[in-house]
């Protein structure tokens, strides 16, 4: 009866022991898994070198460079330990160093100069392992080759992450480009008081003699200057004239011809084309000014109602305006429509890659007239721009200050235009952290594609893996080996995705940019893959190929001899 | 022929768990090999010989007991020592080949010279050299896809010999092949012996490949049985297979 | 610390919050597949042999099908995980353009249409316009006309801030007002019409315009701006207009409502009476004795809702009729033709959303899922050469791993999907700058977005590992075992 009862007990496992159990071993080990993630994540980025010499750190069987292991006392352990930590941390500085050299040596700043470097360090690394490793990689290269469906097919994933990454970069880029070159540093722009953009600044016309003539003599601490700083003069026509430019600004409502859209174009008023030109830095592509007039009477016409208003175009406008009457761009001599009235280019702006690609400009006298301005809406002064960018620099920004705390008559606002252009890169951060989000899901799924495909790869040629540790490669040896394979892969979809999107390189786009109070500035902007673009991407795909190959190659190489040949 | 033994097996014991399970391969082995003996390990499945084979080899530690193969205590070394050491001195011949299959031959053989420090030309010259002792120098570039199992095996012998090692281990050698070819790759080995004076120890079922060795060692559930030396009078119990 | 916080929740707790319902789901499904297992049994004594084999095989299979899922509970974990995350953000990607692309369609009938400056952007129309332009609309023919207490509504855009200092403006002390008449509120203002509100929020604003029109100086604020800003209703606040615009003007407002919290939209927005705005002008005039520049300017947008295209083409030939509406000269266009004016800067980044974004993110998904389905096959060949033995038909094998993906792709896209829509929305939707347009909504098609997206995935992506499971042969079953 007793032997009953505990058969009975022993077939039946309980419903909630079936059920429980696997759940609180998968949970188990699926959190296990997800927290040894960053202690793989993080080695991982490591150059591979430096790794596998500070490995008997973490393990202590495995010796890379000495031969010789005694097992004895702990302390000959610990030293052998900090001994392999030493060596590693060695071999990463010999491997950053060569590479900040290179990228400081080709002058590279900022993110460009640690994009070059993590990708130069990576490169070196893979270099010295390929060199003296030891490393069977005519057997990986090989595999690749023989297995070319699935190599392919996995690095199309890269190639297809790798080129939306650089297509979306490049936009970015040409967003920055537009907005740092736009300001000239020895620039400082005007607006109305408490005014943040130019369409709802204001200056009345009497204002502006005032400002012009200003000059600065303290600095910031109300220390007096070395030199006064004041605006620039130069000689125009003959005559010694203040270098600034005094615009009115508008946003015009165009009917696109021959649609039903409407688009909106942003005109520019200038009094004086010439000066102002110098201010801004700008030269005509093709075509002059417009006179001082600002209007032009049409051939066979009289001067008067049919007068066409000249204007000249920035480049991208130029673009934007062609595109719409199959053009590739207007040319000195076409007319366009706007506010009632033709108007007529008469020179196109080599202002590609500065908002005022996106401009016309005519006649400020005209302009104010058209659109019902009774005002300036801005001012911009170039202050005297000798010596250094760097001083200059300075100089600008004194005099904003000076201008925006102590000038009263009237009140105004007074920033450097790189300050201005600064802010209007709010926009440019908001657009990179989206493509940065958008980027790392697709790279998920680009290394858990490489990770699929190299489990895979190693559970078909595990008896390979036998052999070769039985010939004595050793299990380092193994990992590098298969790690190698994966970057393989990854190399060529990215390569393939950089270069596909390196197509887009030069293409036109339109965005807006904003300093995020509301507002807006309509540009038009060339894509850009320049080196920082092409470095993101190979880094990029060298990464992911890393993540991906990382735990199948760690796999691998635990594998035990004799099991792999059963 | 009284040569020093390259191999000196003591009081080897080893067990394996399998889950709560403690399962006795080899117990309480001691033989010496001589250098230049051609010697057969045969006994039923299960009786330890395979396991006595990876242990001489150096693919695995025993649970106690030592093992020297020409002078090194291989039993304590690391696995990190026994990799170093198996490519200087140890040759594999396997049951299956298990050559890799996108190397051509060439590459197969020339594979564990890659772990030695010679030059491009001096590899070239070995590699050359194995393949024409097992009389393959015109399939160099053939995958083993396109050989036949003969020649894979010839292949597979040429890579055990290319890094001049102590010791030459087969597993069933002619396990996969047809009575003409295993006869081929038996006489091989017999001339490896002779005119290198390699010592070559061998697992086998095989009676044809028994009666090449010069001598016999038969295991049965993890001990030494016999031991008896070619030409001298043998049981005549038939062995269980 | 808290980033670390954050970050800890989502790469740990995350995940698996993500993956209960998964488990859930297959857990549901294989009980329900056993217990329509017994049923069909039960069953098949009355049915006709060969409907009956296949009304049995139906959950036997899906049961099959469950168990290889749960065999390398780890894979499909990883795979369910990948599918989801990409579901969600081309979920995101498509709320953002449907919302865009309503917002932008013509509508037929009873839309509004928008009065503005002809010739620039923006307006500033004078205030005579809002009498006349009303008249013009109410004086069109019968079934064309427009109701001037119920379909007209003026905008004025009025920035101020907490803080009289320019240099000190920041999120937290900047209000920008949409000065109207409060009726507006009811009638006229998307997703606030009174008949779309639930009664409990049509009474909210209903209580909102009378308490603006019994206190011209009563303001509402939408709850979010309320928490920016931190105060509450019945605040009283101080704030001065920005010296760019309505110059040396301040007002003395009090928090009278919020707007009620299912419009999200009006997150950032706020109310102010446009009587108000106006007295405060008038008393400029009478303190300094010249008219404020914005006296005549102040009306930014007029709009007029118009039962039909005629009505619109009426109004619009009112509109040029020489000398009436010259200062300045005005054009009326849809609501929804406005908004795509404005949008004609983002054309390029909405194409590439739309064109290039979706397509590679949906590429990248059918390589996971052909990835990982092409290894489950690799490693189950031999069974699969075991189950044809067995009399498996080749189609039959074919459905078992289509089945794993497709179990797998639908339900990872359908359990995304629906957590984003009740979540993301729930949470207050999903922010991106666009234009004016700041915060957008998962919309109710998003419900089958998910699975139809999971299940594309799943097909292309086992189309062809599934083909070769179906062309294993039987003699492989034998190779593995000599």
């Amino acid at each position: 009866m007793a032997n009953a009862e505990l058969t009975q007990q022993v077939t039946e496992p309980s419903r909630l022991a079936t059920w429980f159990w696997p759940a609180f071993d998968f949970s188990r080990r699926f959190f296990l898994t997800l927290a040894s993630l960053p202690f793989i994540v993080l080695p991982a980025m490591l150059p591979l070198s430096s790794l596998l010499l500070m490995l008997p750190a973490a393990i202590p069987d495995e010796t890379i460079i000495t031969e010789s292991h005694q097992r004895g006392s702990a302390i000959r352990n610990l030293g052998a330990r900090l001994f392999a930590l030493g060596v590693g941390l060695a071999s990463l500085v010999a491997i950053l160093l060569p590479s900040h050299e290179l990228a400081v040596r080709l002058g590279l700043t900022g993110i460009q100069k640690w994009v070059a470097i993590a990708v130069t360090a990576y490169l070196l690394d893979l270099v010295i392992l390929a060199a003296v490793g030891n490393v069977p990689l005519r057997y990986n290269f090989r595999n690749l080759m023989v297995r070319w469906r699935i190599t392919l097919l996995t690095a199309i994933a890269f190639t297809v992450v790798v080129a939306l990454l650089t297509v979306m970069l490049a936009f970015v880029v040409g967003m920055y480009r537009v907005t740092e070159e736009s300001g000239q540093p020895g620039n400082i722009l005007i607006l109305g008081d408490g005014s943040t953009d130019e369409v709802f600044s204001f200056l009345a016309y009497s204002d502006v003699d005032k400002i012009e003539v200003e000059r600065c003599v303290l600095d910031e601490d109300d220390r007096p200057l070395a030199e006064p700083i004041g605006v620039k003069t130069i000689t125009l026509g003959g005559r010694p004239r203040y270098m600034t430019s005094k615009e009115t600004y508008a946003i015009s409502i165009q009917t696109v011809p021959g649609r039903e859209k409407k688009r909106f174009v942003q005109v520019r008023g200038v009094v004086e084309p010439e000066l102002a030109a110098l201010v801004h830095d700008l030269k005509l592509k093709t075509g002059v000014w417009f006179s001082d007039a600002g209007v032009r009477t049409p051939p066979g016409e009289k001067p008067g109602e049919r007068d066409q208003v000249e204007a000249v175009l920035g480049a991208g406008v130029a673009r934007e305006f062609g595109s719409t009457v199959g053009k590739p761009t207007l040319e000195v001599g076409d007319t366009f429509e706007l506010s009632d009235r033709t108007w007529v280019v008469v020179g196109i702006a080599d202002s590609d890659g500065t908002t005022f690609g996106s401009e016309v400009w005519a006649k400020q006298s005209i302009v104010a007239k058209l659109f019902s301005k009774n005002g300036y809406n801005s001012m911009v002064l170039r202050i005297d721009d000798r010596g250094t960018r760097a001083e200059v620099s300075r100089r600008a920004a004194e005099m904003a200050f000076h201008l925006r705390t102590r000038f009263t008559n009237p009140k105004i606002s007074a920033q450097t235009e790189t300050e201005y252009f600064n802010k209007q890169s709010e926009t440019n951060k908001q657009f990179l952290f989206a493509i940065i989000f958008v980027a790392a899901i697709m790279a998920l799924g680009g290394v858990f594609g490489v990770m699929n495909t190299m489990f895979a790869a190693i559970a078909q040629r595990i008896k390979d893996i036998g052999v070769m540790r039985i010939l004595g490669f050793k299990r380092w040896q193994i990992l590098v080996s298969f790690l190698l394979e994966s970057l393989a892969i990854a190399l060529i979809g990215g390569v393939l995705g950089c270069l596909l999107g390196s197509l887009s390189d030069g293409a036109s786009a339109t965005s807006s940019i904003s300093s995020g109070q509301g507002g807006g500035k309509t540009v038009i902007l060339r894509l850009s893959v320049d080196s920082t673009v092409i470095l993101t991407g190979l880094l990029f795909t060298l990464v992911m190929g890393r993540l991906g190959g990382l735990i199948p190659a760690l796999g691998a190489m635990r594998l035990k001899i004799l099991e792999s040949l059963r | 022929m009284t040569n020093k033994p390259i191999v000196q097996v003591r009081d080897l014991y080893k067990s394996f768990t399998r889950g709560a399970e403690k399962i006795e391969v080899l117990t309480d082995l001691n033989v010496d090999v001589a250098e230049g003996e051609f010697l057969a390990l045969m006994g039923p499945s299960g009786s330890g010989k395979t396991t006595l084979l990876n242990l001489i080899a150096g693919l695995d530690q025993p649970t106690s007991g030592k093992i020297l193969v020409g002078d090194q205590e291989i039993s304590a070394m690391t696995e990190s020592q026994l990799a170093r050491w198996r490519t200087r001195h140890v040759g594999f011949v396997f049951q299956f080949y298990h050559l890799l299959p996108v190397l051509t031959a060439y590459e197969n053989v020339e594979l564990p010279l890659l772990l030695m420090p010679l030059t491009a030309a001096e590899r070239k010259r070995q590699v050359l050299n194995a393949l024409e002792l097992v009389q393959l120098s015109n399939r160099l570039s053939h995958r083993p896809g396109m050989l036949s199992g003969g020649q894979q095996q010839r292949v597979g012998i040429a890579r055990a010999i290319v890094t001049d090692p102590t010791l030459i281990v087969a597993d069933e050698p002619t396990g996969d092949l047809d009575s003409k070819s295993a006869n081929e790759i038996l006489s091989l080995l017999d001339l490896l012996r002779e005119s290198l004076n390699k010592t070559i120890i061998m697992v086998t079922h095989d009676p044809h490949a028994a009666e090449r060795a010069q001598r016999l060692l038969h295991l049965e559930k993890g001990r030494l049985v016999m031991d008896s030396t070619q030409g001298e009078p043998r049981p005549t119990v038939a062995f269980p297979r | 610390m808290k980033i670390v916080l954050v970050l800890f929740l989502v790469l740990f707790v995350g995940p698996f919050v993500l993956l209960l319902p998964f488990f859930g789901m297959l857990g549901a499904m294989e009980l329900c597949a056993r217990v329509g297992g017994r049923l069909s049994e039960s069953l098949t004594a009355t049915l006709p042999p060969k409907f009956g084999a296949a009304v049995i095989a139906i959950p036997k299979f899906a049961i099959i099908i469950l168990k290889s899922i749960r065999r390398n509970l780890l894979r499909s974990s990883l795979s369910y995980l990948a599918v989801f995350v990409m579901v969600l953000v081309i979920t995101g990607i498509w709320s953002i353009l449907t919302f865009l692309d309503a917002a932008t369609s013509a509508k037929a009938a009873n839309f509004k249409a928008l009065v503005t400056d002809k010739f620039q952007i923006p307006s500033q129309m004078p205030p005579s316009y809002i009498g006349e332009l009303t008249r013009e609309a109410a004086n069109l023919p019968a079934g064309m006309r427009a109701d001037p207490a119920k379909d007209v509504m003026t905008w004025s855009f009025v920035g101020t801030s907490l803080d009289p200092d320019p240099s000190k403006r920041s999120q937290e002390n900047m209000i920008i007002f949409f000065s109207m008449d409060p009726r507006g509120l009811l009638n006229m203002m998307d997703d606030l019409e009174q008949d779309r509100l639930s009664p409990a929020d049509a009474k909210q604003m209903r209580e909102n315009v009378a308490a603006m029109q019994t206190n011209i100086k009563g303001i509402v604020l939408s709850e979010e701006k309320l928490r920016t800003i931190n105060r509450k209703v019945g605040d009283r606040l101080k704030v001065y207009c920005f010296p760019g615009q309505y110059k040396d003007i301040e007002f003395d407002v009090e928090i009278v409502g919020t707007f009620p919290r299912s419009a999200g939209r009006y997150d950032g927005s706020a109310i102010l009476n446009l009587e108000y705005l106006q007295k405060s002008l008038d008393a400029y005039e009478r303190k300094t004795g010249k008219q404020h520049p914005m006296s005549n300017r102040y009306i930014n947008l007029f709009w007029v809702r118009v039962p039909n295209e005629d009505a619109m083409r009426a109004l619009a030939e009112s509109l040029d009729k020489p000398g009436r509406f010259s200062t300045p000269p005005v054009k009326i266009e849809r609501g929804s033709s406005a908004v795509s004016s404005f949008l004609d800067a983002y054309k390029d980044i909405i194409a590439g959303m739309r064109y290039l974004l979706v397509p590679a993110i949906v590429a990248v998904m059918i390589l996971v899922i052909a990835n990982a389905i092409s290894i489950s096959v690799r490693e189950r060949r031999p069974e699969m050469a075991v189950l044809k033995v067995l009399g498996f038909q080749p189609w039959q094998v074919l459905i078992l791993i289509l089945g794993e993906a497709l179990i797998v792709g639908v339900l990872a896209g359908g359990l995304c999907t629906t957590l984003a829509y009740y979540g993301v929305n729930a949470r207050g939707g999903i922010q991106f700058p666009i234009a004016f347009f700041g915060k957008f909504f998962i919309p109710v098609e998003s419900l089958w977005w998910g699975p139809v997206l999971g299940a594309i995935a799943a097909i292309a992506g086992s189309v062809v590992p599934a083909w070769s499971a179906r062309s294993v042969r039987v003699s492989e079953v034998f190779a593995k075992i000599a």
